[in-house]
């Protein structure tokens, strides 16, 4: 792991975090904490997954892009299912696991 | 500073029991924004005295989704307001990358200007922002991204994480323009490429956002499937591809300057099916539409068509001076593509007319103009067309290596008409040259291609004659000529 100055952290913050926060937020729609998660959901997966090739910053935007469209689908069926259903507490869906994904993950 | 990549792990590590802040609260960058709209409106804000910080970056971004919102409302007065904010923040002094950097916040500004305009019916302004967002998005983050979708195989595309992200229409946008940037260079790909993206788009559960979009996107890419398709002689898929687009431009917001653009394209298939009548008859009328719509570069795309059938109908002189014409007017407009074809059309006039000189000059001129579009199919047409210069010179063992060269290159872009075109001039020259059995083996080699295409209804009975001449191990040269002249290429 690279040891990250402060200075560089900070750098990372102004350059990379808050641009891709920005893009989930004002042009996906997403809440500012719900774009925190997405954004970080694709640092981890940059760790795990990332290649060393291609152009890693497009890689970033493309899968914030994708999760956050993931996370529009989710929404938009609970939405959907909480009014074919009559269903309030919207929360437990919110925790419950998504069968459909994982079934096609 | 190490690579901002590279602190991934050191980030997650420092960020992972504590919440990042994540900049304005939207209602305040909404507020914010609503301000400096209103303050552009009035002319009370100058560039100078706006800062750059992370408030300020984005109540730009609160900015460009309030224009997002208000294209769905009213797409004069977001052209209006995106035309405002573009010009303002093109004139800060937004250097390097910080938040994000300049260059992707107008190039997502131009791109909802290009959306307003399509939707408020002016395609001219459409068209000045397509090229606006090619111009300041060269490292946008969809531009980036459409390059690796586009880098990703077409069958590789199918993982959940990694699949091409669709759903924003800028992404579409984006590979639009990287395909027809394309398509002259990689038109197999390109085709299936569009192919991929028109299917995508048609079995999509859910509709674009913006009302007639899908339909635009729709018949954007079965236009440019058509029109690659028109390249390497596949005329009936072109002409299926073309239709597609018409069903799917007519529905579409401002669909009349669309439906020029695709009779551009049917015109130019009737110019490669050497229907000059039909060139002849519709060309000026639509270069006028198409002028009308302020769409000047298709314009001259149509006189284009004109002056290669008047090329074709041998009036020489006439095909000159419009190929002047668009290689001075493209010249001075920028439009570099035009005018290396141009240059490389005026150079195969002068070679015809015998102007060895003025016909070397402009082969170089085309030639630096070609090369730095990287246009294949061009540079190729023009490499075919030095080996008729120096064929008509008599320098035969040069116009046999230019040849040779000219054929690697069609080949190299699957262009296989033109390919089987070249095997019949070379088998000409190999006759010249007492060489028959090497002539009999490049005649062998083009007639299955020939079968295949059906490129010369008119050229059967030459075909026929060859064939039969082969047979009898004796070439008919009449017959390879006259075949060969079905082709489109001048001797």
């Amino acid at each position: 792991m690279v040891l990250a100055s402060a200075e560089a952290l900070d750098a990372f913050y102004r350059d990379l975090f808050l641009p891709l926060v920005w893009r989930a937020t004002w042009r996906h729609g997403l809440s500012k904490d719900d774009a925190r998660d997405v954004v970080q959901e694709a640092f981890l997966l940059a760790v795990v997954k990332m290649s060393g090739q291609g152009n890693p910053r497009s890689w970033l935007f493309q899968v914030v892009d994708n999760l956050c469209a993931n996370h529009q689908r989710k929404t938009f069926r609970r939405a959907r299912l909480a009014a074919k259903w009559g269903l309030e507490g919207l929360a437990q869906l919110d925790s419950a696991p998504n069968l459909e994904e994982e079934a096609s993950d | 500073m190490p690579d901002p990549i590279s602190l991934i792990p050191a980030w997650l590590e420092a960020t992972h029991d504590r919440e990042v802040p994540t900049g304005l609260d939207v209602d305040e960058a909404l507020r914010r924004a609503v301000l400096l709209r209103d303050q552009l409106r009035a002319g009370q804000i100058q560039a100078g005295e706006f800062e750059i910080t992370e408030k300020s970056i984005e109540t730009l971004h609160a900015f460009a989704a309030l224009l997002t919102e208000q294209i769905k409302i009213d797409a004069e007065t977001a052209l209006a307001d995106g035309r405002l904010i573009f010009d303002f923040v093109e004139a800060i002094a937004w250097t390097g990358t910080p938040f994000g950097g300049l260059g992707e916040f107008l190039a997502r500004i131009a791109f909802l200007c290009w959306r307003s305009a399509r939707l408020a019916g002016e395609p001219a302004e459409e068209q000045r922002w397509l090229r606006m967002y090619e111009s300041v998005g060269k490292r946008a983050a969809s531009l980036e991204a459409a390059e690796a979708i586009l880098a990703t195989p077409i069958e590789q595309r199918g993982d959940r994480v990694f699949e091409p992200y669709l759903e924003e229409v800028e992404q579409l946008f984006s590979i639009r323009i990287l395909l027809w940037r394309l398509c002259e260079t990689e038109p197999a790909r390109v085709r299936d490429e569009a192919n991929f993206f028109y299917r995508h788009l048609r079995e999509r559960r859910s509709p674009l956002d913006v009302s007639g979009e899908q339909a635009h996107y729709l018949g954007e890419f079965a236009l440019i499937a058509g029109g690659t398709c028109r390249l390497p002689s596949r005329r009936e898929e072109a002409r299926r591809w073309f239709e597609l687009a018409e069903a799917s431009f007519t529905p579409a917001h401002n669909a009349s300057a669309h439906v020029a653009r695709l009779a551009y394209q049917r015109l130019a298939l009737a110019l490669e099916e050497r229907d000059l009548d039909l060139v002849f008859q519709r060309g000026p009328e639509l270069s006028d539409r198409l002028m009308r719509f302020g769409l000047q570069e298709d314009a001259l795309k149509c006189r284009f068509l004109e002056a290669h059938a008047l090329k074709e109908t041998d009036r020489l002189s006439d095909a000159k001076s419009v190929f002047q014409e668009i290689r001075d007017v493209a010249g001075a407009q920028g439009l570099d593509r035009l005018c290396g074809m141009a240059s490389e059309n005026l150079f195969q006039i002068h070679a015809f007319l015998g102007e060895v000189e003025e016909a070397m000059a402009e082969a170089r001129k085309a030639t630096v103009v070609l090369r730095a579009l990287s246009n294949r199919v061009a540079l190729a047409k023009l490499q075919a067309g030095v080996g008729y210069l120096l064929r008509g010179q008599g320098r035969m063992q040069e116009a046999t290596a230019a040849f040779r060269e000219a054929q690697r290159q069609f080949s190299a872009i699957q262009m296989t008409a033109d390919v089987a075109a070249t095997h019949l001039v070379l088998a000409d020259l190999l006759l010249e040259a007492g060489q028959l059995a090497q002539a009999e083996w490049e005649v062998r080699a083009a007639l299955p291609v020939i079968a295949e295409l059906k490129l010369v209804p008119e050229g059967i009975a030459a075909l026929a004659l060859l064939r039969d001449s082969l047979r009898r191990r004796q070439i008919d040269r009449q017959a390879l000529r006259d075949l060969h002249e079905h082709f489109g290429d001048k001797k």
